[in-house]
């Protein structure tokens, strides 16, 4: 084919921020976890160029899990921690140095699974953190087991039969817990989930976006999607864009609708900045 | 008035990085990529820009590429499709 040509391999619009000697990535073809990546790439590349953002203040962590795996790819510091202890790390970092902007990067069997009350906990401090759970629906890297959302009645390696259980709805539990942003985007609206990861960036206290995402190879064959275009084109049908939606009536059905949108916004303090002005009180002698 | 027309695009797809997922091809509104008969040293057939005039620059395939593998740029005179590679001995045609 003539349209072949050598060239540098320092060409694609994010490569300043992948460590390319390390590319193509570990991920299966055609997984969700790879396009969220790519819209939070452009979030920081865009708020980098318009001076918002310093680069060397995001601290990127991961769990253990697909997700967490890019946290290996990205020209950040960045940590590959125990298994659903993303959030414990990020929090102790930005607590012993309040410049960093902690962003979690994880999955949905990480952080609602296996670190479920770390989760919990930290928005009700309102700790300082981004939390990304990129949601595939199950337990990815181990070979598809069942995870807190995968939905009713689906077909996983643990259960054969049908999931007899009911699914988590993050929204609504993070929300509750006290969240200062919580927003729910889809792989298949990346413009979307880049617009909501460039807001929650520059925001104070606990935001939570988690990604309806797909994992073509260890889930999507369960259910009997052939391709990964099969399960996205799936994912796009389901997904339901809604603005001025209470938390409460989020929805996280298979089958009728996966309602995305943002749903809280708040401004209340984080933390990190209650702490500190405490500590400077007390060193002080006013306390 | 020879001014470049805006709607001129170059759209390149890194050959080593590329895994055949096919999404590129499936969010193309216009249906501008096509998977190639050329592979890579991984197996997989890369997607190439068969129909580059058709591109209309939306970038879908740029920011849905779950592997960073293809982008969309501004070309010069005419659309063209690209596949490039970090070593020439990467590309096994088939």
């Amino acid at each position: 084919m003539e349209a072949i040509q050598v060239s540098v391999p320092r060409i694609h619009p994010l490569d300043d921020y992948l460590r390319t000697d390390r590319l193509p990535h570990t991920l299966c073809p055609g997984c969700g976890i790879g396009i969220a990546l790519n819209a939070f790439l452009r979030a920081v590349s865009e708020l980098v160029g318009e001076g918002r953002l310093d680069r060397k203040n995001v601290l990127f962590v991961g769990g253990i899990g697909c997700t967490a795996r890019t946290s290996m790819y990205t020209m950040f510091d960045s940590a590959h921690v125990t298994h659903g202890r993303a959030i414990p790390f990020a929090t102790g970092a930005r607590l012993a140095n309040p410049n960093i902007i902690p962003v979690v990067f994880s999955g949905d069997g990480d952080l609602a699974g296996i670190g479920g009350n770390h989760l919990i906990h930290a928005a009700r401090r309102n700790m300082d953190l981004l939390v990304v759970v990129i949601n595939n629906m199950t337990y990815g890297l181990t070979g598809g087991q069942l995870s807190p959302t995968t939905p009713t009645g689906h077909y996983t390696t643990t259960t054969p039969y049908g999931n007899p259980e009911r699914p988590f709805n993050l929204i609504p539990l993070v929300a509750a817990a006290g969240g200062n942003y919580v927003a729910r985007a889809s792989i298949t609206q990346p413009e979307v989930m880049k617009s909501y990861f460039k807001k929650a960036l520059l925001k104070e206290g606990f935001r939570l976006i988690e990604v309806v995402s797909t994992c073509p190879e260890n889930y999507g064959r369960h259910l009997g999607y052939k391709s990964p275009s099969d399960f996205y084109l799936k994912i796009k049908g389901v997904v339901k864009m809604r603005s001025g939606v209470k938390p409460w009536d989020v929805k996280y059905d298979w089958n009728s609708e996966i309602t995305i949108g943002e749903f809280v916004d708040r401004n209340e303090p984080g933390f990190s900045r209650l702490l500190h002005e405490q500590v400077r009180k007390v060193m002080a002698g006013e306390n | 008035m020879s001014k470049p027309s805006p709607k001129v695009f170059d759209i390149v797809t890194i050959g080593d990085r590329c895994k055949e997922c096919e999404i590129c091809v499936t969010v193309c509104p216009t249906k501008v990529l096509v998977i190639s008969d050329v592979m890579n040293r991984n197996g997989y057939k890369v997607s190439f820009a068969a129909n580059p005039d058709k591109c209309i620059g939306c970038k879908l395939c740029e920011w849905s590429c779950p592997d960073f593998a293809i982008f969309v740029r501004q070309g010069e005179g005419k659309s063209r499709g690209l596949i490039v590679w970090s070593s020439p001995e990467k590309a096994v045609a088939r």
